[in-house]
């Protein structure tokens, strides 16, 4: 046991970013259930006005800091020494060191729970003036803000640690334009969080300052300016979204090319398209704030709409790698269906509120919420389950259970639709977002119980999952190399891999090792 | 390295251009400040890729390279288990609840992470 | 839905940015999900089936379209939106009527000037907003304590009120009657009960309410 507090190794690393990730899901997800059990009618009094804050603040902390980026960073904890065929991360005490701070901060921020004030309460944005000390006074907020930094810099040395990895510890052959597409998902995350995470660190150390040190940089009755958070919060927050979608990307573009028997389609397409939604995604910041009147909303609507353009590039290659191909519906496959169904709705309506006109309507509405959960929710959720099926077998060693598995996909992807598809209506109808209540007024009352119905059934989704992974390590049908049929090199080692992951390695000539290995009448091997 | 270099300073002149048509559509000096902090960061990180470029020599940027010929070839020395990192991560949360809480606590916070950080170099001397 | 039928001139400018992208995005998503779609029907691995399908992996024709069409559909929705921005934001140079809006924990305080009067509201009592139909007028918009938001529904409209800081903007409603009002921006304990009432009436019953300091019943 004490072995996994000391461990450096990246698998294990990945292994404890997974489960931590996956309990702070849980947590995520209950507290997803208390708000549809509040809002399933109105005029509820299921949760106090302060309960439901505190439920509300948490649960769109714990889901974007605590399970969906970090995941996908455990994910290529994992992954990436495996892709590129090295022993382990270029900086593997670093690692760790990542990995424990992320831990302690996010037990931290959920810390709050049990201060004499309760929780954070500000909203995952805790915007100044109302997250400042005479307003939000009580200690949660505080360690909201300590657990976050923690999570800051975790993330920080993570991505330098990614960086360095896949430029310096390549296996031979493996140059650059033959790396996973991944891998190269994950530079660019890691571009992003470099760019995006100081700017952070920094307005939550302004705000400690200014609630506990005498600042007043947000404080307009002393020289302040609340627009300077939202300027510095955003920077941060819209790269950081883009932090949360980026290695789905990777995971979905892997999957499908595998169940789908082609080789990725587009790689060079893929591989620009991730840095130019990088780049242009550190230009958009203030198209959160289209209706403060303090920005130049032209500016920020012209580079939102171009960055739709590099995202739907990413769409037509993978349609082009699952065209004319040989489609297998595993459940991983499934997954990254639902993802390319349903990530399409939350990028449409991205672009529908990229436009001011339309925002100044649905701004901070119900719209709102489900575009941005169809982009996390049904988008990277979704990924992150395509990547539990398909790297359990290479990570634990046993395949999960297929027919459970579809189960598991049918509930989540009818459930999901069911919850957030109502809450475009509602939010045109003019429901606000963060009410612990609303009017029973038009359809909202039967789209409320509908989007309620909808989250009871994306929870037993879950349940079922937890079932599989049980049943599925019980039964022990253990795997060899390669149950899938993959192409990259984590395919190329036993499943679990040993320590230091490689005994020997194929000749790399291409981005599909594995497969060139397993397919030599298509392509010939050099003599090795 | 070559792709680091191209990488980060197309970011970089990427940055730069953005921040001055933000400046000319906005005249706000928040973003544009942040934009050309960040393309200066950038900058930073490639110019140090530059000068390191000179000894890079990998294995992994060939395209012909064969494994016979380079197998058995030193990767470099990998732990296997540390106790610091936990440490380090109980240092930095001691310190920060002492930033908002104790002063006292702060500074063994503060204390403790220098002890981690001059530990750690001595572990890594030693491999 | 709220978005076809707004109650004011520059709601109507905004429907037509509404009309201009679903039917955008109604051509996108079918065209797409048909694209998405199709492969899972046509190429589904038949059982048995072992044979590698053609491996190609880039077809650069292809890549000039989805690279190209998008660029266009992007500028032309960029056009759209800037126009008809800039046609809402546009303030009249002598509006008929001016209110001064303080949002404030929890609920908000219409100001006329000049003709001195003030309603304040409480999250228990909806305050009430009165404007005249056809005619346009300017909102000036400040908060007394954190950053709230005046949305108006019905005028498919909301803007931001931060603590030092003045927002301006025009209102012509087109249809009389009563219409909600909400803050839209998560404000703390009571945001859920922060709402108010817009009264649109007459012209005539307007000036007569103005020059009766508010006391006449509307």
């Amino acid at each position: 046991m004490i072995s996994w507090l000391t461990t450096t190794d990246h698998k294990r690393i990945g292994i404890l970013y997974i489960v931590w990730t996956g309990l702070f899901f849980a947590i995520a997800g209950i507290l997803a259930m208390l708000i549809r059990t509040q809002l399933a009618r109105p005029d509820m009094t299921f949760l106090s006005p302060h309960a439901y804050d505190q439920v509300f603040t948490l649960h769109g902390t714990a889901m974007i800091f605590l399970f969906v980026a970090p995941f996908g960073l455990g994910l290529a904890n994992f992954l990436i020494p495996l892709q590129i065929g090295a022993p382990d991360m270029a900086f593997p005490r670093l690692n760790a060191t990542s990995l424990w701070l992320f831990v302690f901060g996010g037990l931290t921020v959920l810390s709050g729970a049990l201060a004499a004030g309760g929780a954070a309460s500000a909203g995952w944005t805790a915007y100044a003036p109302l997250s400042e000390i005479q307003i939000s006074a009580g200690a949660g907020q505080d360690l909201w803000i300590v657990g976050l930094l923690m999570v800051s810099v975790s993330s920080i040395l993570t991505a330098i640690n990614i960086v360095t990895t896949v430029f310096l510890l390549r296996a031979p052959g493996m140059t650059m334009w033959r790396i996973p597409i991944f891998s190269w998902e994950m530079i660019a995350t890691s571009l992003l969080i470099l760019m995006a995470f100081p700017p952070l660190a920094t307005v939550l150390a302004m705000l400690l300052i200014d609630r506990h040190l005498g600042g007043q940089f947000f404080d307009p009755q002393h020289g302040g300016n609340p627009i300077l958070y939202q300027h510095l919060f955003w920077f941060f927050g819209h790269p950081e979204v883009y932090v949360m979608i980026l290695p789905y990307f990777g995971v979905v573009t892997e999957i499908i090319a595998v169940f789908s028997r082609k080789p990725v389609f587009g790689y060079v397409e893929l591989v620009l398209s991730a840095f130019a939604i990088a780049g242009l995604s550190m230009g958009v910041w203030a198209h959160h704030m289209f209706t403060t009147g303090a920005v130049a909303n032209g500016f920020f609507a012209g580079m939102s709409f171009l960055i739709a353009v590099p995202t739907g590039v990413k769409f037509f290659n993978w349609i082009g790698t699952m065209w004319k191909g040989s489609i297998e519906f595993a459940t991983p496959m499934l997954f990254a269906i639902g993802f390319l169904l349903n990530f399409l709705i939350g990028g449409i309506t991205g672009v529908m509120v990229a436009s001011p006109p339309i925002d100044f309507h649905v701004h901070d509405s119900y719209f709102l919420v489900s575009h941005f959960h169809y982009v996390l929710g049904g988008g990277s959720l979704f990924a992150i389950f395509g990547a539990l099926f398909f790297w359990f077998p290479k990570i634990f060693g046993v395949k999960l259970d297929e027919r459970m598995g579809k189960w598991c996909f049918w509930l989540m992807f009818v459930g999901f639709n069911a919850t957030f598809f109502p809450m475009h209506f509602m939010g045109i109808e003019g429901m606000p977002r963060r009410v612990y209540t609303y009017p029973a007024l038009g359809d909202l009352p039967w789209l409320n119980m509908v989007a309620t119905v909808g989250a009871a059934i994306m929870a037993l989704a879950v349940i079922v999952f937890l079932v599989n992974v049980v049943v599925s390590s019980l039964a022990r049908e253990h795997v060899g190399d390669d149950p899938w049929g993959g192409y990259t090199l984590e395919w190329a080692t036993t499943s679990p891999p040993p320590e230091f992951n490689f005994t020997s390695l194929p000749p790399i000539r291409s981005e599909r090792p594995v497969f060139d290995l397993h397919h030599p009448e298509i392509f010939e091997q050099p003599a090795s | 390295m070559k792709t680091f270099v191209s990488l980060f300073l197309s970011s970089a002149a990427f940055g730069i251009v953005i921040a001055v048509i933000y400046w000319i559509s906005s005249r706000d000096s928040t973003g544009t400040l942040l934009l050309g902090l960040m393309a200066t960061g950038l900058t930073f990180a490639a110019g140090y890729a530059i000068l390191a470029e000179r000894e890079a020599n990998l294995d992994g940027d060939s395209k012909t390279v064969r494994n016979a010929d380079v197998a058995g070839e030193d990767l470099g020395i990998y732990t296997s288990s540390s106790a610091y990192p936990i440490l380090m991560a109980l240092a930095v949360l001691t310190f920060l609840v002492g930033a908002v809480w104790s002063p006292f606590i702060l500074f063994t916070g503060l204390l403790a992470i220098l002890l981690i950080l001059w530990r750690l170099g001595a572990e890594s001397n030693r491999t | 839905m709220q978005i076809f039928n707004p109650a004011s001139v520059q709601g109507a400018t905004l429907r037509g940015d509404w009309i201009v992208f679903l039917v955008a995005a109604a051509i996108v998503g079918v065209v797409l999900y048909a694209l998405i779609l199709w492969p899972l029907y046509a190429w589904r691995r038949r059982s048995g089936d072992e044979a590698l399908p053609p491996q190609f992996n880039k077809n650069q024709r292809w890549s000039i379209v989805y690279i190209g069409l998008p660029l266009l559909l992007v500028a032309v929705l960029f056009y759209f939106t800037l126009t008809k921005e800039r046609s809402v934001e546009a303030l009249a140079a002598s509006p008929y009527a001016t209110v001064d809006v303080t949002a404030y924990r929890w609920s908000f305080r219409f100001t006329y000037p000049g003709a001195g009067i003030t309603v304040s509201g409480t999250p228990q009592a909806d305050p009430v907003l009165v404007l005249p139909v056809g005619k346009t007028t300017q909102i000036n918009l400040y908060s007394a304590d954190v950053t709230h938001s005046m949305w108006i529904p019905a005028f498919l409209f909301k803007r931001d009120a931060i603590p030092g800081y003045t927002n301006h903007f025009d209102f012509t409603p087109t249809k009389t009657g009563e219409f909600r009002g909400l803050c839209a921006q998560y404000c703390g304990l009571d945001h859920t009960l922060m709402h108010f009432n817009v009264r649109v009436v007459r012209a005539g019953v307007y000036q007569r309410w103005l020059h009766s300091h508010g006391s006449i019943p509307l």
